[in-house]
C-alpha cells in the first residue's frame, strides 16, 4: 500500500512537472499584438454609448414630468440625437474613405429632423425657457448642416430679433456673414461682421476683423485689409491675454477653496464654445494672411520688423515670413525678398524650403547689388548647407551636387561684393541702399573658406580675403592671412587656369614650370611683403591693442620678415624696409639688448638713410630705457667717432646725447660711490680707469674724490687727490682738489699735512690763495710756528688783490707780530695799508703808533675806526676806543696849565674827556680793552686829582676867591679820587668773576690803577712737535664725523699726552665747539696753560668752574697763586668742590 | 657643585649662541623702528634674491642666443674674408657678453649673500638691542664686511669685463660696417635675428 502511494505520488509529480513544462513551452510563443481600435469601431461604440444615453434621458423625462428642469432634459436628448447624427455621418465618411464630405446618410438626416423637432417642442411647450437662444442657434446649425440654408437664417434671424443680448447673437451674426462671404454677397456679409463688432464681444472680435480683412481682400482694397488684419491681431491678443487674466484668477479662486475643503469647480463664466471658430488660431491665420497685401501696399525693406512685431508665436511668424518670401519672389521684389530670406535662415526650422531660401536670398542680393550684409548672408547660407549636407539620407552624389552649387553661390557673392568695393565709383542698383564694408567681405570669405576649406580657389580666396582685410585696417588679421597665402605659395604649383581675384576667369594659358615657378616666388615675396607691411601697420595703428595683439602681430612680422630675407631678393628697399621693421618689432616689445644689435646693424648698413638715422636714435633710447648709461655712451662715442659711416647732421644729434649721458653716468656713479651702495666706489674708479686720458676719466676721478671725501675715507681721499694732481696737473680743479685735501687733514688734526697742502694748494690756485695760506698761517700760529705763520701771512700779503683780502692778512700778520715784534714793526707793516682806510688795520696801527709815541697819528687812525661809517668789527672798535683814551690821558699827563682861569676850566674839561673816553672804551665786547680802559680810567682819575690839587691859580685872584677856587679844587680831587677806589674795585669784581688775570686786571685786584698801558700780547711758548699714533681710527671716525666728541677726545687726549699741547689746544678747542663738558673745558685749560696761552687757560677754566670741576677751580688756585694773588687763590681753594675729576695743573692738589 | 656648574654652562651657551634667530615682524617686544629696520632689511634680501633670478634668465637667454649663433652661418663665407672676420668678431662679442652676464650672475649672488649677511647682524642687533638675546658680534661684523669687499671686488670686474664688452662691440660693428660698405649681403644674418631665443 505505501509502495503504491509512492508510485502515485511519483507519477502526479511527473505529471505536474510535464503540466509546468508544457506551460512553459506554451509562455515561449510569441505575444500576439493588441491593434488599435478601427476608427467606425470606436464610432460605433460611441453611438450605442449616446443611444443608451437617449434611452436613458427619455426615461428621466417620462418620470419628470411638471419637474422645473424638465426642458433641460429635453434639450439634452436633442443635443444627444445629434451628436448620434454626427456619429452616423462620420462612420459613413470612414467608410467612403474620407473621399468626400457630401454624403448621403438617412440615418443622419432621421436623427436631425427628430433633434430640430425636439428643440421646436421645447420653444412651444415652455415659451419662457432661458435655453431659447440656445435651441434657435442649434437649430441654425442643425438647418445648416441639412443643407436647408433658409431655415437656418429663419432661426437665426429669430434669435438676433428675439434676443438682443444672449451671448449666441454673435454667433449668429458670424455665421450669417460666413453665409453671404460663401455666396460672394461681400456687402451683406461685411455688415454682418461689422454688427459683430459693434457687439465687442471678446472671442469673435478678432475673427470677425479677420473675415472683415477677407471681405477686403475679395473686393480688392488691401490696404483697409491690412487694417483689418492688424485689428483682427489685436483683438485676437486682446482676448487671449483676458482669457488668461480670467483663468489664472479662477485658479486662485479654486485655490483658496482648496485650502479649506475640497469644491467643485464652477463652470467658466460666460464659458461657451463655438464649434468650428475655436480652433481658429486668428492670429496666426491673420498674420500670414495679411503678406499678400502687405507685400502690395507696404515697403519691403520693413517687411521682417513689421511681422516680428506682430507675431505671437515664432511659428507664426517663420510661417508668416515664409509666405511673405513666396510673395515677394513671386512679385520679383528682391529688397523684401533678400530680408525676409535673410530672416527665415536665421530663424527658420532646418527643411527642405531653406536650400530655396538660400538660392532665393542669393537671387535677391545679386540682383541688387547691395552687398552690406554679405557676411552674413555667405554665413547663413553655408550654415543651410552644412546642415544639409549632414543629414543621413542625402546621396553622395547630390551632397556634391549641392554642395559645388552653393560654393559657387557664395563664392559669387563674396567677390561680387569685394569688386564693388574695389570699384567704389561704380554706381549700385536702385535697391542698394548701404555700402559694402570690408568687414562683411572679410567675414564672406572667412565663412567660405571655413565651409570649403579645400576649395580650389583657397589661394586666390585668401589672397582676396587679405586685401579686403588691410582695406578695412584689420591689419593684424590681414598680416596673419597673407602669411597662409605665402605659406601656400610655398608649396602648392600655380593652377593652370587661374581665376581672377574678383572672380573673373581669365583664359587658360599654358605656362613654362620655369616660369610658373617664378611666378609662384615673385607672389609669394608680395604676400611675405604685405604680411610685413599689414604687422607693421598693427604695431604702428592702433596703440590700445591688447598685449596678445601686438605680441602676435610683432611674432608675425619677425616670421613673415625673417622668410622674405632668408632666400634673397633684389628689391633693395623692401629688405631695408623689413630689416628695419624686425629691429623696430624687438624694440617695441621691450627685448632691448636684442633690438640694440639688430637697430645698430640697420645703422651701420643705411647709415645716411631714414632707417639708418632712426635706428640710431632708436638704440641710443634702447640703452637709454635699460638705464645702461655705459653702453649709451659708448655707442653714442662709436657713432660720433671719426671715421664712423654716419652724416654730421646724425653726428650732430648724437653729440649733446652722448654729452648729457656722460654727466649723467657720472652723476649715477657718484652718487652710487657717496651713498651706502656697497662697491659704489669701485665702479666710479673702473669707470674713471676706463676713460683714464678724457675729460670724462678726469670728472669721474673727482666725482671720486668727491665721493670719498662725502664717505668720509681719507686715504682713499688722498691717493684720489694725489693721482688728479699727478694725471691732471694742469687741471683748473687741481688747486681745489688739494685745499680739500688740507682742509681734510686739518679736520682730522693732521697738522703738518694740513699745512702742506693748503700752501700747496696756495700755490696752485691763485683765486684763492691769500685765503688759504692766511689759513695755513692760522694753523701755524696756533702751534706757535710764528716764523712760517709770518710767511704765510706776508705771501697772502702779497698774493691778495682785493683790498678786504689784503687787510685780513694784514690784520693777521699785525696780530702775530704785535705778539712778536716791537710797535715800530707793527707800524712799518701796517702803514702801507692804510690806503683806503681799514678799521682793522687802522686800529691796529693806531696803537702801534701811540705805543711809538706818535700820538697826533694815532688819533687820527683811531678817529677814522671811532666816527668812519665803515663797519668795524666789535675788537677794532675796542681797540680804537681804547686807544682813543690813551691819547687823551696823553694830552692829560702833558697838560701844564697856565695861571689863567680859563686853563684851569680847560683841565676840568679835559679830564672830563679823558674819563668819558675811557667809559667808552669799557663798554666795549672785547673784555680784554673793557677791563684795561677800566684800570686806566682808575690811573686817569688820580693823575686828574694830582693834577686839580696841584693847580696854580691866577695871581690876580682875590684871597677870597682863591680860597673858593681851592677848595672847588679839593672837592673835584677828591670826589676823582673816590671815583678811582670805586673804578678799581669795579674792574677787581670783574677780573674775579672773568678770570681775566691780565696785567689790568691784577693792578685792580691790587687796587692799583696801572701806570702804563696794561694791554700786553703773550706769544705762545714753543711747541713740543711729537709723533701722535694709535688714533687713525679716531681720525676715520672724524672724517665721517667731524662732531664725534669720543673721537675728538680720543685725539686731544692722544696729543695731551704726547706733550704736544699746542695741537691738544686745538682739538679740544674744536671739543668745546661741538658741545664738549666741564672735564673737556678744563682739559682745555691745562692745554692752553702748557702751549702758554694763560688766558686762554684761566678762561676755559673758568667756564669749566661755571659747569662745577672741581679740578678747574683747583687749576685756576694754582695760577692765582702763580701770578701772585695768593689770597685770591686762597678764597678759591675756600668755595672748591670737595670731589671732582679731571687734569691738575703741576703744583695743584686735591 | 657639578651640577650647577654643568647648567650655567649650558645657560651660556645658551645665550650666546651662533645661530643668529629670526625676528618677527609682529614680535610685540619690537617697537616699530626696529620692526621697520627689520623689514627694510628683510625686503634688501628679497630684491637681492629677484636680481639673481633675472641674471640667471638674462644669462641662459644669451646663452641660447650664442649656441643658436655658434650653429648657424650668419654671414656666409662664400661672401669672403670679410665675412670670416665679422663672422669672427661677432661671436667674440657674444662670448664676451656672455661672460659678462655670468660675471653678473655670480656679482648678484654676492650680493644675495652680502644681504643676507646683513639681515643677520641687523637680527642679532636687534636682539641684543632690545635685551632679547646676547650674540658674539665681532664675527657677524666680520662677515658683513667680508662679503662686502667681495661685492667691490666682483663689482669691479664686472665693469672691467663690461669694457672688454663695449671694446668688442666697437670691433664687430667697424666690422661690420666695413662688410655692409662692401655691399655683402646680410640676409642671413637677419633670419637668424628674426628668431626669438630663450
Amino acid at each position: 500500500m505505501h509502495r503504491l502511494k509512492q508510485k502515485a505520488v511519483s507519477h502526479i509529480v511527473r505529471a505536474v512537472l510535464a503540466l509546468a513544462c508544457c506551460s512553459l513551452f506554451a509562455c515561449a510563443h510569441q505575444k500576439p499584438v493588441v491593434q488599435d481600435q478601427l476608427v467606425v469601431e470606436q464610432l460605433r461604440l460611441r453611438i450605442t454609448k449616446v443611444r443608451h444615453a437617449v434611452a436613458e434621458t427619455r426615461a428621466v423625462i417620462s418620470s419628470s414630468r411638471g419637474a422645473p428642469y424638465l426642458p433641460e432634459l429635453h434639450m439634452r436628448l436633442a443635443e444627444l440625437l445629434s451628436e448620434e447624427a454626427r456619429y452616423h455621418y462620420m462612420v459613413a465618411y470612414e467608410r467612403e474613405q474620407r473621399s468626400t464630405k457630401a454624403l448621403h446618410v438617412p440615418q443622419v438626416r432621421f436623427l436631425k429632423e427628430k433633434a430640430i423637432s425636439t428643440y421646436e417642442s421645447i420653444l412651444t411647450r415652455f415659451p419662457d425657457s432661458t435655453l431659447g437662444d440656445r435651441i434657435l442657434f442649434n437649430i441654425s446649425h442643425e438647418y445648416r448642416e441639412l443643407g436647408e440654408f433658409d431655415k437656418m437664417k429663419g432661426a437665426l434671424n429669430k434669435l438676433i430679433k428675439n434676443y438682443p443680448d444672449s451671448a449666441y447673437r454673435g454667433e449668429a451674426l458670424l455665421v450669417l456673414g460666413d453665409f453671404y462671404f460663401d455666396k460672394m454677397k461681400f456687402g451683406r456679409s461685411q455688415q454682418y461682421y461689422l454688427d459683430i463688432i459693434k457687439l465687442k464681444q471678446g472671442p469673435l472680435l478678432g475673427l470677425s476683423y479677420y473675415k472683415l480683412a477677407w471681405v477686403d481682400v475679395n473686393v480688392g482694397n488691401c490696404k483697409q485689409a491690412l487694417n483689418h488684419f492688424e485689428g483682427a491681431i489685436k483683438a485676437a491678443r486682446k482676448a487671449e491675454q483676458e482669457g488668461h487674466k480670467r483663468k489664472k484668477k479662477k485658479r486662485k479662486k479654486l485655490g483658496a477653496q482648496l485650502k479649506g475643503k475640497f469644491a467643485i469647480p464652477e463652470p467658466e463664466e460666460g464659458g461657451h464654445s463655438f464649434a468650428g471658430h475655436k480652433s481658429v488660431d486668428v492670429q496666426r491665420e491673420a498674420l500670414v494672411d495679411l503678406t499678400y497685401c502687405y507685400a502690395q501696399e507696404r515697403k519691403p525693406d520693413k517687411a521682417v520688423k513689421y511681422l516680428k512685431g506682430l507675431a505671437h508665436t515664432r511659428e507664426a511668424y517663420v510661417a508668416a515670413l515664409s509666405k511673405m518670401a513666396n510673395r515677394y519672389a513671386l512679385i520679383e521684389q528682391p529688397r523684401g525678398a533678400a530680408e525676409v530670406s535673410r530672416e527665415l535662415l536665421r530663424l527658420a526650422p532646418d527643411e527642405e524650403d531653406r536650400l530655396d531660401d538660400a538660392r532665393l536670398l542669393h537671387t535677391a542680393v545679386t540682383r541688387m547689388k547691395d552687398y552690406s550684409m554679405v557676411g552674413e548672408d555667405v554665413q547663413l547660407i553655408m550654415k543651410v548647407v552644412r546642415r544639409h549636407l549632414l543629414r543621413p539620407q542625402l546621396k553622395k552624389s547630390a551632397g556634391d551636387l549641392l554642395r559645388n552649387e552653393f560654393e559657387l553661390v557664395v563664392r559669387d557673392l563674396a567677390t561680387k561684393s569685394h569688386e564693388v568695393l574695389m570699384n567704389k565709383d561704380v554706381k549700385g542698383s536702385a535697391w542698394s541702399k548701404h555700402t559694402v564694408s570690408a568687414e562683411q567681405i572679410a567675414l564672406a570669405y572667412r565663412a567660405y573658406l571655413d565651409a570649403v576649406p579645400n576649395s580650389k580657389y583657397k589661394l586666390e580666396v585668401l589672397q582676396n580675403l587679405s586685401d579686403v582685410l588691410m582695406e578695412g585696417k584689420q591689419f593684424l588679421n590681414a598680416g596673419h592671412r597673407y602669411r597662409q597665402v605665402a605659406k601656400l605659395l610655398e608649396k602648392d604649383p600655380p593652377r593652370k587656369d587661374p581665376v581672377s581675384v574678383k572672380g573673373k576667369k581669365e583664359p587658360a594659358v599654358e605656362i613654362d614650370p620655369k616660369v610658373a615657378r617664378e611666378q609662384r616666388l615673385k607672389l609669394r615675396f608680395g604676400a611675405l611683403y604685405s604680411a610685413v607691411v599689414a604687422y607693421q601697420a598693427t604695431l604702428e595703428s592702433d596703440a590700445t591693442r591688447s598685449h596678445f595683439e601686438r605680441a602676435s602681430a610683432r611674432a608675425g612680422l619677425r616670421n613673415a620678415g625673417g622668410q622674405y630675407l632668408a632666400v634673397g631678393v633684389e628689391d633693395k628697399e623692401r629688405a631695408k624696409k623689413i630689416k628695419f621693421a624686425i629691429a623696430q618689432s624687438y624694440y617695441d616689445e621691450g627685448n632691448y639688448l636684442k633690438a640694440i644689435d639688430l637697430l645698430t646693424a640697420v645703422a651701420y648698413e643705411y647709415p645716411v638713410d631714414e632707417q639708418g638715422k632712426a635706428a640710431v636714435h632708436m638704440v641710443l633710447d634702447s640703452y637709454r630705457t635699460i638705464n645702461d648709461i655705459s653702453g649709451l655712451i659708448n655707442v653714442g662715442r662709436r657713432f660720433i667717432a671719426t671715421g664712423s659711416p654716419f652724416g654730421q647732421d646724425i653726428k650732430a644729434q648724437v653729440t649733446p646725447i652722448v654729452a648729457a649721458a656722460e654727466q649723467n653716468r657720472l652723476d649715477e656713479l657718484s652718487l652710487a660711490a657717496s651713498g651706502e651702495q656697497v662697491g659704489g666706489m669701485e665702479v666710479l674708479l673702473a669707470f674713471a680707469e676706463r676713460y683714464k686720458d678724457t675729460d670724462l676719466g678726469e670728472r669721474a676721478m673727482l666725482s671720486a674724490f668727491i665721493a670719498a671725501r662725502a664717505g668720509g675715507n681719507t686715504s682713499q681721499l688722498y691717493s684720489l687727490g694725489e693721482q688728479v694732481i699727478k694725471r691732471f696737473p694742469s687741471s683748473d680743479q687741481v688747486g681745489g682738489v688739494v685745499s680739500t685735501m688740507g682742509r681734510a687733514a686739518a679736520s682730522r688734526f693732521e697738522f703738518d699735512l694740513a699745512i702742506r697742502y693748503l700752501e700747496q694748494a696756495a700755490s696752485l690756485n691763485s683765486e684763492q690763495r691769500g685765503g688759504l695760506l692766511i689759513a695755513a698761517g692760522e694753523l701755524r700760529e696756533q702751534l706757535a710756528d710764528t716764523k712760517g705763520a709770518s710767511r704765510n701771512y706776508r705771501d697772502a700779503l702779497r698774493a691778495s688783490g682785493e683790498v678786504a683780502a689784503r687787510a685780513d692778512a694784514a690784520a693777521h700778520l699785525a696780530s702775530l707780530i704785535e705778539r712778536e715784534e716791537p710797535a715800530s714793526s707793527v707800524v712799518k707793516l701796517l702803514r702801507p695799508l692804510c690806503d683806503p682806510p681799514d678799521p682793522e688795520v687802522s686800529s691796529r696801527l693806531g696803537l702801534a703808533l701811540l705805543s711809538t709815541g706818535k700820538v697826533d697819528e694815532s688819533e687820527e687812525h683811531f678817529r677814522i675806526v671811532v666816527e668812519s661809517s665803515i663797519a668795524a668789527t666789535p675788537s677794532a672798535q675796542a681797540r680804537a676806543n681804547y686807544g682813543m683814551a690813551e691819547v687823551m690821558l696823553k694830552m692829560l699827563e702833558d697838560y701844564q696849565a697856565p695861571r689863567e682861569i680859563d686853563a684851569i676850566e680847560e683841565l676840568i674839561g679835559i679830564v672830563d674827556v679823558v674819563l668819558q673816553s675811557y667809559l667808552a672804551a669799557a663798554r666795549q665786547a672785547d673784555p680784554v680793552f673793557s677791563q684795561a680802559a677800566l684800570a686806566r680810567m682808575a690811573r686817569a682819575a688820580e693823575i686828574a686829582a694830582d693834577k686839580l690839587d696841584n693847580v696854580k691859580l691866577p695871581n690876580e685872584l682875590s684871597e677870597e676867591e682863591r680860597n673858593l677856587v681851592k677848595t672847588a679844587m679839593s672837592n673835584r680831587a677828591a670826589q676823582l679820587r673816590n671815583d678811582r677806589n670805586d673804578i678799581l674795585a669795579e674792574c677787581a669784581q670783574r677780573a674775579r668773576s672773568s678770570f681775566l688775570l691780565d696785567e689790568a686786571g691784577r693792578a685792580c685786584i691790587n687796587n692799583t690803577a696801572p701806570v702804563e698801558d696794561p694791554v700786553r700780547f703773550h706769544a705762545l711758548s714753543t711747541r713740543v712737535k711729537v709723533k701722535v699714533s694709535g688714533v687713525e681710527a679716531a681720525r676715520d671716525r672724524l672724517s665721517k664725523k667731524p662732531d664725534d666728541l669720543e673721537a675728538l677726545r680720543e685725539v686731544g687726549q692722544a696729543y695731551l699726552d704726547a706733550g704736544d699741547a699746542h695741537g691738544a689746544r686745538l682739538v679740544l678747542g674744536r671739543i668745546i665747539e661741538a658741545g664738549g663738558g666741564s672735564d673737556d673745558l678744563n682739559l682745555l685749560g691745562v692745554a692752553c696753560y702748557q702751549a702758554g696761552d694763560l688766558m686762554g687757560a684761566l678762561d676755559a677754566f673758568r667756564r669749566a668752574k661755571e659747569t662745577g670741576s672741581g679740578a678747574a677751580v683747583r687749576n685756576l688756585a694754582t695760577i692765582c697763586k702763580e701770578l701772585g694773588m695768593k689770597k685770591f687763590a686762597q678764597e678759591l681753594m675756600e668755595d672748591a668742590p670737595s670731589k671732582g675729576s679731571g687734569r691738575l695743573l703741576k703744583g695743584g692738589g686735591r | 657643585m657639578r651640577a650647577i656648574a654643568l647648567t650655567v654652562l649650558s645657560l651660556a651657551l645658551l645665550s650666546c649662541t651662533f645661530e643668529v634667530q629670526r625676528l618677527s615682524l609682529r614680535d610685540p617686544r619690537l617697537p616699530i623702528e626696529a620692526l621697520r629696520w627689520l623689514a627694510d632689511t628683510e625686503d634688501d634680501v628679497a630684491v637681492a634674491r629677484a636680481r639673481v633670478y633675472d641674471a640667471k634668465k638674462q644669462l641662459a637667454r644669451l646663452e641660447s642666443y650664442l649656441d643658436r649663433l655658434e650653429d648657424t652661418e650668419v654671414f656666409p663665407k662664400s661672401a669672403g674674408s670679410e665675412a670670416v672676420n665679422v663672422s669672427k668678431a661677432f661671436l667674440y662679442y657674444t662670448e664676451e657678453r656672455v661672460e659678462l652676464k655670468e660675471m653678473e650672475l655670480e656679482g648678484a649672488g654676492i650680493a644675495l649673500k652680502l644681504a643676507q649677511d646683513r639681515l643677520t647682524q641687523v637680527r642679532a642687533e636687534t636682539a641684543m638691542r632690545y635685551d632679547l638675546a646676547v650674540y658674539e658680534m665681532e664675527s657677524i661684523i666680520s662677515d658683513v664686511e667680508t662679503r662686502k669687499k667681495e661685492v667691490a671686488k666682483i663689482q669691479f670686474d664686472i665693469e672691467e669685463q663690461r669694457a672688454t664688452v663695449e671694446k668688442a662691440a666697437d670691433t664687430l660693428w667697424v666690422t661690420y660696417g666695413h662688410y655692409v660698405g662692401k655691399g655683402k649681403t646680410t640676409d642671413a644674418f637677419w633670419e637668424f635675428g628674426s628668431k626669438v631665443e630663450g
